[in-house]
């Protein structure tokens, strides 16, 4: 018995036509997407704790702070005033940012501060590769303030070296509580992720080509493709799908720091392709699973002719089915809590590549009664051995 | 030459697969050695148990053969070490050394894929094999830090594959290679003893059977006494043989076996690891009160108790925290088996043997109905599926059942990622058999249909993958090169501030020789784990004895008081890592209380902007 001699092949333009037209409707709405995609959000997962005041400062006061970021794309930084003024005024300030002793980025900010902590945002023109770079900013009270300013500190020592008021340092655990930022749309959000890829743009090419392309390798051998133009055509959709789930998981990681380089924005990639992949796999393999249920229950030559053998057939089939659900169902739920880890020097932990969709019970459950209808059918399997047997000998 | 190549690569399709898997290997295991996340004289952690080795191959190139010891468990390893330090002196030997550690550690990943490739004659099985054995973490970080493991993980791949040879065909010289290969993985370490032995004392009977079991085994007259068991009979007495003559040829230049051989017997070399078995296990028995029937007496009679907790512990501890992917790898491993099933249409009931392995699922209903954890249940489900439908599976799994028994008694007491590692390989081997065989059924689906596409599509599959591997390698390796070369520049830089009374001090995960060779400085090596070598211009490279009289100090800054009293300035060196030290833990006293010692920027260092030169602050 042969599983996949049904097909017939067929001529460039059935499915993939198909698969052609769901590909430009894939491209479309990425196109759509792609358009809406911003990114804004901090550069650090953690913000600094503003509850420390460095001041009173007069205007020409100064408090410098050095800083460094892992992504691309520096396009802000926030900091922290306050003073003690009653209602909140208008304020100044000359914002810099240094690198070394080279004036970067500079400019002056009008905003307004009043008794409680208020976040002052400066943007400026993106610092496009500011990884591996340290930076300081000098954050310096404008000569128009009429009341003494304070700007806030962090005691929890996030940041490099120490916060420099008016030119000396404080202590060495002091920071000027800052949160470098990014503000960026549309390409360069791509731009970004690229460059947290090995070989950046191209490192990203050939993710696409090989994630995309593999998934619609394998929807061309659901679809039964025949020739290379019916599979590339089902390749070009693999690839169009890809890029559509990127551009979504890029819209979704918009309010996320670096989502590029903390894993928060790969695993919704690969666990969306995962999931797409492998349903494309399961039906691939269910073809043959299908021809093995079509064969147990119409086999008038075949040897699995009595009840018994047919019933243990079925029996199989269910056990492997809940297994099956049982390992989908173990790789969709969530982490466990690891006790014993193993470093690893390079992505510092070892992913048991949960995908956290469900709890813990299904899987659970599942492997459960997989195990007792093993059991059934290890019984049935013994039960029928024994009678065989006991036949043959009589 | 391209169509000669060509050629060549379809008449041994599997040739390309295992150079590409090796060259794919040997990158990835070189950059961190490069980078010096780990190296033969940094471990990675701290731990500090190479220098043991290091140490003994020190002494034995100097020709003090009792430093080949058994009990230290570097008897095949140490020798190595020793030859390169006597024909290359300290410094460059260990740098030859950590070459020769990675190269061997990269050579497991094209004979696990051989393996899987001569059970299952499919090349997706063996690359599936290179992938997870290239990204194996413990293979890779105790096959090049300088441990002693990185030869048992060599003997281990190396013990299965010319034991799949042996099934495939028995021929003499295989049985004797694999009792040889046995008795390596036997005397590198004590552990793995009990075993091996009994690997060797099984193998006869297996192989009396490996047609019903090996789906390769090629026609071989092995039929009679003579040409039968007395055949298979060959690899126990190779195994024999080979041991003895390594233990006698160790005894007789001076080396030690182990502390109560003489009076215990051979397989009581571990009589301390049996002591503390013992006590911890039973508590009425004292230290001083054990003997070897006591050892019996509790793996027979309190050790069946503790089975319950203690697998669970193994399987989420040791296993599936060690298996990048571990879950997909599992999901894979049933589906594939699955396959295996499909293609078994017919009677898809498990055999006689196969039943056996619902014992694995079986255990855990009956015996651990409480637990909790996802992944032990699906751990047993696959293991037991697998058992069920894959009898080379059950072969390999009763080989390993002994190595999993020790690790699994020893689990509270001395089992670390390093030893159940030989569990990870085995499930690496499944795995990749299962998913061989898997592909192997549907090749024989589409044969009828049309192979040609099929096979394009599994060259295509595995083109990608090695081409992904390879060049995944070469960036980590490149990037590696390019740190290394930075620090290098950065220590240039670093000797020219430095005055001729300078004193170097440096952390873990730097090149004390090159770290010497670039500044001209003496150089303390480590010292926030015990200050572990010092050196000097011109003085011994494997160290001067400048640190004995400071572990005698109470505290650590009385021991930085007596460098600078002696004429030194105190320097302070750590690699980039993004950004400048402010501070360290000395060790040099082995005290327990740990002194934080601020450093001073003395010096901007141009090229990498917030990175300077650094002074000890007193």
């Amino acid at each position: 018995m042969r599983f996949l001699t049904r097909y017939r092949p067929r001529p460039f333009g059935g499915s993939s036509v198909v698969a052609l037209g769901l590909a430009l409707g894939a491209v479309l709405a990425s196109a759509v997407l792609f358009w809406f995609v911003s990114w804004n959000a901090p550069m650090y997962a953690a913000a600094p704790e503003p509850i420390f005041s460095i001041g009173p400062l007069a205007p020409g006061g100064s408090v410098e702070q050095e800083f460094e970021v892992a992504g691309s794309y520096l396009t802000g930084v926030d900091f922290f005033a306050r003073t003690e003024a009653e209602q909140s005024l208008p304020a100044n300030f000359i914002a810099r940012l240094y690198e070394g002793e080279v004036i970067v980025r500079q400019d002056e900010l009008e905003t307004r501060i009043g008794p409680d902590v208020e976040s002052v945002r400066w943007n400026f023109d993106a610092v496009a590769d500011p990884v591996g770079r340290r930076f300081r900013l000098q954050v310096v009270v404008g000569e128009g303030m009429t009341r003494p300013v304070f700007l806030m500190a962090s005691l929890t020592d996030m940041l490099p070296g120490s916060a420099v008021t008016n030119g000396i340092p404080t202590g060495a655990h002091i920071d000027l509580a800052g949160l470098p930022w990014r503000e960026i749309r549309r390409l360069d959000t791509l731009l970004a992720t690229a460059a947290s890829l090995p070989g950046g743009i191209a490192g990203l090419a050939v993710l696409m080509l090989a994630v995309g392309g593999g998934l619609g390798y394998v929807m061309s051998a659901v679809a039964r493709s025949s020739g290379s133009l019916e599979t590339a055509a089902w390749m070009v959709l693999g690839l169009s799908v890809a890029g559509l789930v990127l551009i979504v998981e890029l819209h979704r990681s918009g309010e996320l720091s670096l989502p590029e380089r903390h894993f928060r924005l790969w695993p919704g990639f690969f666990r969306t392709m995962g999931l797409l992949a492998g349903t494309a796999l399961a039906a691939v393999i269910a073809r043959p699973v299908g021809r093995l249920i079509d064969n147990i229950s119409n086999s008038p030559g075949g040897r699995t002719k009595d009840w018994r053998e047919r019933s243990l057939s079925s029996l199989v089939i269910v056990a492997v089915l809940v297994t099956l659900f049982a390992g989908v169902a173990y790789t969709l739920d969530g982490p466990e809590l690891v006790f014993v880890k193993v470093p690893i020097f390079e992505s510092e932990h070892v992913s048991q590549g949960d995908v956290g969709l469900l709890e813990h019970g299904p899987a659970r459950a599942a492997a459960k009664v997989a195990t007792v209808v093993w059991l059934v059918v290890g019984s049935g399997a013994l039960l029928y051995q024994i009678s065989t047997r006991r036949r043959r000998m009589t | 030459m391209l169509k000669a190549i060509t050629v060549w690569g379809r008449q041994t399709p599997i040739a390309p697969v295992l150079i590409g898997l090796y060259v794919a290997a040997a990158l990835a295991r070189a950059a961190p050695v490069i980078r010096l996340d780990y190296a033969p004289w940094w471990d990675g952690v701290g731990y500090g148990y190479a220098d043991l080795w290091t140490g003994e191959a020190l002494r034995l190139a100097g020709g003090d053969f009792a430093a080949l010891s058994f009990y230290s468990e570097g008897l095949l390893f140490v020798p190595a070490q020793a030859i390169l330090f006597r024909l290359l002196g300290v410094a460059s030997g260990m740098h030859a050394w950590a070459v020769f550690l990675v190269l061997v550690s990269a050579a497991i990943v094209p004979i696990a894929a051989h393996t899987v490739y001569l059970i299952t004659r499919q090349l997706i099985g063996a690359l599936a094999a290179g992938v997870l054995t290239i990204f194996d973490p413990v293979s890779a970080w105790f096959g090049s830090n300088g441990w002693s493991d990185a030869q048992t993980f060599l003997s281990v791949a190396g013990t299965c594959w010319v034991f799949v040879l042996c099934a495939r065909k028995p021929t003499i010289p295989r049985l004797l290679l694999l009792g040889a290969v046995l008795a390596t993985l036997a005397l590198g370490h004590t552990t793995w003893l009990y075993p091996a032995t009994i690997w060797a004392l099984i193998t006869p009977v297996l192989l009396a059977s490996r047609k019903k079991w090996f789906p390769g085994a090629q026609d071989f007259p092995d039929s009679g006494i003579r040409r039968g068991w007395l055949r298979r009979a060959t690899a126990p007495l190779g195994f024999f043989a080979v041991g003895a003559l390594i233990t006698i040829s160790l005894i007789s230049v001076g080396g030690a076996i182990g502390a109560g051989a003489e009076t215990d017997g051979p397989f009581n070399v571990d009589r301390n690891n049996q002591r503390v078995l013992v006590v911890t296990y039973d508590k009425s028995i004292e230290w001083d009160e054990w003997t070897p029937s006591d050892t019996v007496r509790v793996i027979l009679t309190i050790f069946p108790s503790r089975i319950p907790d203690l697998v669970p512990s193994f399987i989420h501890g040791h296993i599936a925290n060690a298996v990048h992917f571990y879950r997909w790898v599992l999901l894979a491993t049933l589906l594939a088996t699955f396959v295996v099933i499909a293609g078994r249409r017919q009677n898809p009931w498990p055999s006689r043997w196969g039943l056996l392995g619902l014992l694995i699922p079986g255990y855990f209903l009956l015996l651990e109905p409480r637990i909790e954890v996802p992944t032990v249940a699906l751990t047993y489900l696959t293991i037991g599926v697998v058992w069920m439908y894959i009898p080379v599976a059950r072969v390999l799994m009763v080989l390993f059942g002994p190595i999993l028994g020790i690790l699994i008694l020893y689990l509270p007491l001395t089992t670390q990622a390093r030893h159940s590692n030989a569990i990870v390989f085995l499930l690496i081997l499944l795995a990749s058999i299962a998913i061989g065989m898997a592909v192997g059924q549907v090749k024989r689906w589409y044969q009828d249909v049309d192979s040609r596409r099929f096979m394009a599509g599994q060259r295509m599959l595995i083109s990608a993958g090695l081409i992904v591997l390879v060049g995944v390698g070469s960036v980590s390796t490149a990037n590696a090169i390019g740190e290394r070369l930075a620090e290098g520049r950065y220590l240039e830089w670093l000797g020219e501030q430095m005055g001729e009374d300078a004193l170097l001090i440096t952390v873990a995960d730097v090149d004390p020789w090159q770290v010497l060779a670039v500044t001209g400085r003496p150089v303390i090596y480590d010292v926030e784990n015990g200050a572990r070598l010092a050196i000097e211009p011109g003085g011994p490279e494997r160290g001067d004895d400048m640190l004995a009289e400071f572990r005698a100090y109470d505290d650590e800054e009385a021991v930085f008081l007596a460098l600078e009293q002696r004429g030194f300035r105190l320097w302070f060196y750590s690699p980039w890592r993004g950004a400048e030290r402010q501070w360290f833990d000395p060790a040099f006293t082995g005290s327990r209380a740990r002194e934080r010692i601020e450093l001073t920027k003395v010096a901007d260092y141009p090229e990498q902007i917030g990175r300077a030169a650094l002074m000890v602050s007193r």
